[in-house]
């Protein structure tokens, strides 16, 4: 009897225990099981909200303003952040070699909502519309911003496969662009698409800061100032200009920017920061970010931005540079530079980006009159007279553009670049090894990947 | 499912018809002895070619049935040669007298999960070490107890911090980023090792995030009490444990608890009081003048002015004064076993505190183990094992540090020792001006508690239905269902007040840690034995199946209010889960055949396995094993035995849970949840890393068993390797998960055991061993790589896989040419050097002298070849803090002229165990504790003596704990002790 129970026992045990399945899912992580068991409402909340967070998380500053002489990043444990970027020239090995792989990782984030919207069996074909024209245009700031920082280099474009195919080809950086705009263009008609209907996730509140980009329409407005912004940068390639790009880059701005209008300059979908568990704060508060001297010292007498800058009771001295100059809205002492949301792109610089294409065009008349709407409106300065000449024009959008935008992004660093004023002509030598370096490198892990060089990129 | 049901539905039928069917059969009563004539309790007893056994019981008598005729009766007892005696026809007595089987050539050796095979016949190397061998020296944990006893066997420690942390490599490193641990098994159950960290990085700041690998955890078999131990088996590599499938790789380590024996009961009492003493000092240097004090200061560390503390005319001895503050260490075993014929107990107890060099730093631990066996009618066997264990930790803040400086070997490095740190002024020890935060460790050792706690229960059911039971054949199946469940505890406390907490602007850290971990198996074996003159052959079969999983969270509020030990009080809080679940399932075969007058052994096996994290879950992949030893029946002059054997097997390493997956981490923004891609593309067709192991060897008997020597030859092939490969970030990845590489270990081990004098009074028994391992990585689908996370920078010292290498080469940047033209530098070359961290070989050297009541034991550890990188030579160096600054200038101007000046040999000498004990007379005995009762008093040391060329505190050393590559980086570890025990053991 007894022998019968035991093995009674022993049969049930095992029968239940093997019961279980063989497999076991992935118990720390969504797993991308997600994308191919089919999309649904809350998992494309999951995956736009992961995409906008991976593009606020991507936001480089110190990178492009440190190489547009707008500051300095002091650190004794650190000294990379000088001896590289404004030394150099970059090792490709090193941490300069960022503002990369992040972005790729965006941008499969960004395709991953693309390529699976399609099986959201919970969604009207408005709402993945307007989902796709969401995602389509932050990869297109995505692609963007890798090209800012690499320039003419190129960059891969083709990269929506699988982890063990080849990777894809670098292209030239006048392709590149055609491929944003085009990019950037077929977001539109998705918007459009949507039109009225609402995006099917909800936002965070960035979208609504200032400004309203939180419906597919009025996010439209966003899709074109960076349509806009991407054309000016193709009208002005140098190694592939096209002036037609001019007018097409006024007219997508104006469509982004909509009517001139004082109190909305500061519009613009924002990064939001927060202090609560898992969120993340301000990137650029640190007590190791200064302004350099040429940034705080050009500043014209009486121009409101100065807010920006504050004199440092003494100098700080690091790597062979000095400066009496921090960013205001980079001291930990200030409690809410931590939660002080960055914009992506403001009507102010939209406007701006216009001035910049008009005189690419060679309207200086209407390119002073943007000049003067930020100048008067933002810096509390007298207006200029209507510029007679190109070089004084830029000259003056530059300023603006320095001061209206300080501490946002690349933008000084492709503007200097793509004037021609990114060398000893125009900037002074930071350190001894300064190169005026105009593009930081490809990773040594990219360059590993495709057998140890990467042939220059050829345009068709 | 149905073919366990029909396995099961066969052992019930025959069950139920089996009869003994023996004809003419006699009783026959008897009594085995020892050399002196005193009882062996517990020896086996067997009619030669049948399978007809017994047990003698405390009295050392047995009564057996025996067939008709003259018979041979064959006597087994550990510790005791094999010994046969004639039963003459018609005879129904017999005596066996037993003699000492000094050197334990005679042993069992496990081969399955129910099948053992005498070490005379076995095909493997296998090592056992019995509870005599482990218990010379008292230690914390069993890998202490098993350094340099077990050729093939690099047990290394990661620093000197009490309760354990150290590492088991069989057989050289096998893998790459794959476990690095062996299989742990006790009585049957799989055992966690995994090492958690209690968060202590959120101090540190050594690596990223709220814990990190180089929080200098303890891996979790510390938690193994070795007093409760009987023996261990340690199955080198997959010749020996393909037996145990896709988890077998890196060698197998079966445990087996103490178990009573039948009799009266038997206590043993051991009470034992010691101290750990700082056993290596670096030695900081004094300052003989003020004028010395300020050189250093404005010409050495820098400083403007005078040093922010003038100059006393005192030297502070830190590691004297600071690792060398704890009262005494003391160890409580008691056990009591016994039993009658058909049930057997051993309840034993332990409880001990450590209390190790660093101040306030401890380990302590009670244990308790209850083993009950009960046979139920004559054929049904049950054994129930129950361990409790509860160990409690401080193992303070020691190991690499970034920011704040926290570690104490960090901070004595810009200390001068005319500073007072360790006496309180006004009740509160003083700031350390000298360091940028102010930090203090005599402050941070009273302050900062980080105790990790763990409750452990390891227990098993033994079931063993003997089916059917003739003179020539048994069936039996055996049901193990086991379980190893423990909770562990960690709660870091960092007041507000400790100095260097303001550093972050975050003053105060709470860190919490649970983790509760659950492996469960289960099973079911059968084996039959078919017995015949010509030969004895064993068929077992069965299967197996286990759920490993865990569960850790972990709590972090920084910017607590002072008083406040609640994490839930901190301004910013942390939270992360890690959890894992792994379901295995296996099936295994083996058949032994024992021939040739027990001449020849053969075996063949195969283990199917699949597991949960294989990117294919319900694929087998099949282990097989074959093996073949044969004792020559012509021997040499003086040659008592001698066999020749060898085996091959396969075995796997399992993908680490989740390397399948390509997970979408999860993110908060603006109060919504966003996944992300992972920067790691898991794998969806992951397989495990498969070792074949082809071994072979010889072991012979000299000199009527006085002397034996065992020589091995194995070789370690391991293909799939599973790499974390470099991808093209432009992929959106940074790495991938692939099976995509080769190496190859070859060695050989051997031992040699003597017992030159056996006379009277007077013995001594010596062993030596020898090992070594040659590693090449011979394929790499991917390029050359350093593995990330285990390393800081080819200056210091880097681990570097490559294929033609060693699999453990170390590279480090080696001195540079410089071009010049027309005496202008122009470019520098750098030059880079390959060092080997693993050893050249490893000797043991084990002697025990007895003279009369006397016995001594001595054992030395030998480790020759490694290179260590001694980064804490770089803490004290640039500082020139050592009283030895001409070491201090020459290292760091080597280092500053581009060599690798911080690799450093890591060979050494240790004496593991010296011991010395006294058996009390039996009559002054009697009169103490009373008539046939033992008294024993030791006196034991352990790691009393180092000699190396390393010129760290150990070569001994794992800032970033176990691992297969990087282990051997240096950085302010906590220093090495040595200990001495004197201790009392009473058996009564």
């Amino acid at each position: 009897m007894m022998k019968k129970t035991v093995a009674l026992i022993a049969v049930l045990t095992l029968v239940s225990a093997c019961k279980d399945s063989t497999g076991v899912p992935d118990l720390n992580n969504v797993s991308s099981s997600l994308l191919q068991s089919g999309l649904d409402r809350s998992s494309v909340q999951l995956l736009t909200t992961g995409l906008l967070r991976a593009d606020r998380g991507n936001l480089g500053i110190v990178f492009p303003e440190t190489m547009a002489r707008d500051m300095y990043r002091i650190d004794t444990a650190e000294p990379r952040y000088i001896t590289e970027l404004i030394g150099g020239p970059a090792d490709p090995g090193g941490f300069a070699a960022g503002m990369w792989t992040n972005f790729y990782g965006e941008i499969r984030a960004a395709n991953n909502l693309i390529d699976n919207i399609g099986t959201a069996g919970d969604l009207t074909s408005a709402e993945k519309a307007a989902t796709t024209g969401m995602a389509r245009t932050i990869k297109a700031l995505a692609y963007y911003r890798i090209l800012e920082m690499r320039d003419t280099i190129g960059m891969p474009i083709d990269v929506d496969h699988d982890i063990n195919a080849a990777p894809a080809p670098f292209v030239c950086k006048a392709n590149a662009l055609d491929y944003m705009i085009a990019l950037v263009d077929s977001a539109q008609t998705d918007l459009a698409t949507a039109g009225g209907t609402p995006f099917p996730f909800s936002l965070p509140s960035g979208f609504t800061y200032q400004g309203d980009y939180s419906t597919p329409g009025t996010f439209t407005a966003f899709n074109r100032g960076l349509a806009g912004k991407i054309e000016l940068y193709r009208a002005m390639d140098h190694a592939h200009p096209a002036p037609a790009d001019y007018a097409k880059a006024i007219a997508d701005l104006t469509a982004g920017i909509g009517t001139l209008d004082a109190s909305a300059l500061e519009n613009s979908p924002y990064y939001m920061y927060s202090t609560a568990p898992g969120e993340a704060t301000n990137p650029i508060v640190d007590a190791a970010i200064h302004l350099n001297p040429m940034a705080a010292d050009s500043i014209q007498p009486g121009d409101l931005r100065a807010v920006e800058i504050t004199k440092r009771a003494a100098p700080i001295t690091g790597q062979g540079v000095t400066t009496d100059y921090d960013y205001t809205y980079s001291l930990p002492s200030i409690g809410t530079n931590l939660t002080r949301p960055i914009p992506i792109l403001t009507k102010a610089e939209l406007i701006l980006l216009r001035a910049q294409a008009e005189i690419g065009a060679g309207d200086l008349a209407a390119a002073t009159a943007d000049i003067n709407f930020i100048r008067t409106n933002q810096g509390g300065l007298p207006a200029y007279a209507t510029f007679t000449d190109a070089t004084s024009a830029i000259n003056a959008v530059l300023y603006e553009k320095r001061y209206s935008l300080l501490m946002t992004g690349a933008q000084r660093f492709v503007d200097l670049r793509a004037y021609g004023r990114l060398n000893g002509q125009y900037l002074r030598k930071e350190t001894a090894t300064d190169i005026f370096q105009s593009a930081l490198p490809v990773p040594q892990a990219e360059v590993n990947a495709r057998g140890g060089s990467i042939p220059a990129p050829t345009c068709n | 499912m149905t073919r366990l049901r029909s396995l099961l539905g066969i052992a019930a039928l025959l069950t139920l018809t089996a009869q003994a069917a023996w004809a003419q059969q006699r009783r026959v009563t008897g009594h085995v002895v020892g050399p002196a004539g005193e009882p062996i309790a517990s020896a086996q007893i067997q009619v030669e070619g049948t399978t007809i056994r017994a047990t003698a019981i405390g009295d050392g008598s047995f009564a057996i049935e025996v067939p008709a005729g003259a018979q041979t009766l064959v006597a087994r007892r550990l510790g005791y040669k094999v010994t046969r005696a004639t039963v003459a026809a018609g005879a129904t007595t017999v005596e066996i007298k037993m003699d000492k089987d000094v050197l334990q050539l005679d042993k069992m050796v496990v081969t399955g999960v129910a099948t053992t095979v005498s070490s005379q016949n076995a095909a493997n190397a296998v090592a056992v070490v019995s509870a005599q061998d482990l218990s010379n020296a008292p230690a914390q944990t069993i890998e202490n107890d098993l350094q340099g006893k077990i050729p093939g066997a690099v047990i290394t420690t990661n620093s000197g911090a009490p309760g354990g942390g150290a590492q088991v490599q069989l057989r050289g490193v096998t893998s790459i980023n794959a476990s690095s641990s062996p299989l742990y098994v006790v009585d049957g159950v799989i055992v966690s090792n995994a090492a958690i960290g209690s968060g202590l990085n959120s101090i540190t700041n050594a690596g990223g995030g709220i814990t990190n690998m180089q929080d200098q955890p303890v891996n979790r078999i510390a938690d193994l009490d070795p007093n409760e131990i009987q023996s261990i088996e340690v199955l080198k590599g997959a010749s020996a444990g393909a037996i145990y499938g896709s988890k077998a790789s890196n060698g197998v380590i079966v445990i087996t608890t103490k178990h009573g024996e039948s009799g009266a009961p038997r206590v043993n009492f051991t009470q034992r009081y010691g101290q750990y003493t700082l056993s290596h000092q670096l030695h900081f240097r004094c300052f003989h003048s003020a004028s010395e004090a300020q050189d250093w200061w404005t010409n050495v560390m820098g400083g403007g002015g005078s040093p922010p503390v003038a100059w006393q005319p005192v030297c502070h001895d830190f590691e004297k004064e600071f690792y060398g503050g704890n009262p005494g260490s003391y160890e409580t075993d008691l056990s009591v076993n016994g039993g009658s014929a058909n049930t057997t107990y051993y309840i034993g107890g332990v409880a001990s505190r450590d209390n190790a060099i660093q101040k306030n730093t401890y380990y302590q631990k009670q244990s308790m183990t209850a083993n009950i066996g009960q046979l139920i009618g004559s054929r049904l066997n049950l054994r129930a094992n129950n361990q409790f264990i509860h160990t409690l930790t401080d193992r303070g803040i020691s190991g690499n540090d970034n920011n704040p400086v926290v570690s104490p070997g960090d901070i004595f490095s810009v200390t001068p020792t005319w500073v007072d740190l360790g006496h309180k002024v006004n009740g509160a020890y003083p700031q350390n001006p000298f360091e940028g935060d102010l930090a203090n460790p005599f402050q941070d050792a009273e302050l900062v508690k980080n105790p990790e706690d763990v409750y452990r229960y390891i227990g098993s059911v033994n079931t063993n239905l003997s089916a059917y039971n003739s003179e020539r054949q048994t069936l039996d199946f055996t049901l193990i269902a086991g379980v190893d469940a423990f909770q562990y505890n960690s709660h870091l406390f960092s007041p507000p007040a400790a100095y260097f907490e303001s550093a972050d602007g975050l003053p105060g850290t709470i860190v919490t840690n649970k983790t509760s971990s659950t492996y469960a198996n289960l099973n079911l074996s059968g084996a039959h034995k078919l017995i015949t003159n010509r030969f004895t052959a064993t068929t077992s079969f069965g299967l197996r199946q286990e759920r490993r999983q865990s569960d850790a969270v972990y709590n972090r509020g920084q910017d607590i209010p002072a008083g406040v030990t609640n994490v839930n009080y901190g301004v910013q809080q942390s939270l992360l889960e890690n959890q894992f679940l792994v379901k295995d399932f296996a099936y295994y075969a083996q058949e032994e055949f024992l021939t040739l007058k027990d001449r020849l052994f053969l075996t063949a096996a195969v283990n199917a396995e699949r597991s949960s994290v294989n990117g294919d879950d319900k694929k087998f992949y099949i282990y097989p094993k074959y093996a073949a030893s044969y004792r020559m029946p012509w021997l040499p002059k003086y040659t008592n035995d001698l066999k020749i054997r060898v085996a091959y097997g396969k075995a796997g390493n399992q993908p680490a849970y989740g390397s399948k997956f390509t997970s979408l981490p999860i993110g908060v923004y603006d109060g919504n949840l966003g996944a992300t891609p992972s920067g790691t593309a898991g794998n969806p067709s992951i397989k495990p890393e498969t070792s074949t192991e082809t071994e072979a060897g010889l072991d012979a008997q000299f000199f009527g068993g006085r002397a034996a020597l065992s020589a091995t030859y194995f070789e370690k092939k391991v293909s799939d390797l599973i790499l974390s490969a470099a991808v093209a970030p432009s992929s959106g990845f940074t790495t991938k998960i692939l099976n995509g590489g080769a190496m190859r270990n070859t060695g050989t081990e051997y031992s040699l055991s003597m017992t030159p004098i056996d006379r009277g009074k007077f013995s001594w028994v010596s062993r030596t061993t020898f090992a070594n391992v040659w590693s090449r990585v011979t394929n790499l689908d991917v390029p050359c790589f350093t593995p990330g996370g285990v390393s800081f920078s080819l200056r210091f010292g880097q681990p570097y896989v490559c294929t033609g290498n060693s699999v453990t080469t170390l590279r480090v940047y080696n001195g540079w040419d410089s071009t010049f033209a027309s005496g202008k530098f122009v470019s520098r070359t750098r030059h880079i050097s390959n060092f080997e961290s693993a050893p050249k070989y490893t000797m043991g050297f084990s002697n025990d002298f007895d003279y009369g009541n006397w016995h001594l034991s001595s054992l030395f550890d030998y480790r020759r070849g490694g290179y260590a990188v001694d980064l804490t030579g770089l803490f004290v160096d640039p500082t020139q803090i050592l009283a030895d600054t001409a070491l201090n200038n020459a290292r760091l101007g080597r280092y500053i002229q581009g060599y690798g000046a911080y690799v450093e040999p890591a060979g050494f000498v240790k004496l593991r165990e010296l011991s010395l004990t006294y058996t009390l007379p039996k009559a002054l005995a009697a009169r103490l504790v009373g008539e046939g009762h033992g008294l024993r008093l030791e006196l034991a040391g352990r790691n009393l003596a180092t000699w190396t060329k390393y010129k760290g505190y150990d070569p001994e050393v794992s800032n970033f704990g176990n691992t297969d590559l990087g282990r051997f980086q240096d950085v302010a570890p906590y220093p090495p002790s040595r200990s001495v025990f004197f201790s009392v053991i009473a058996n009564f």
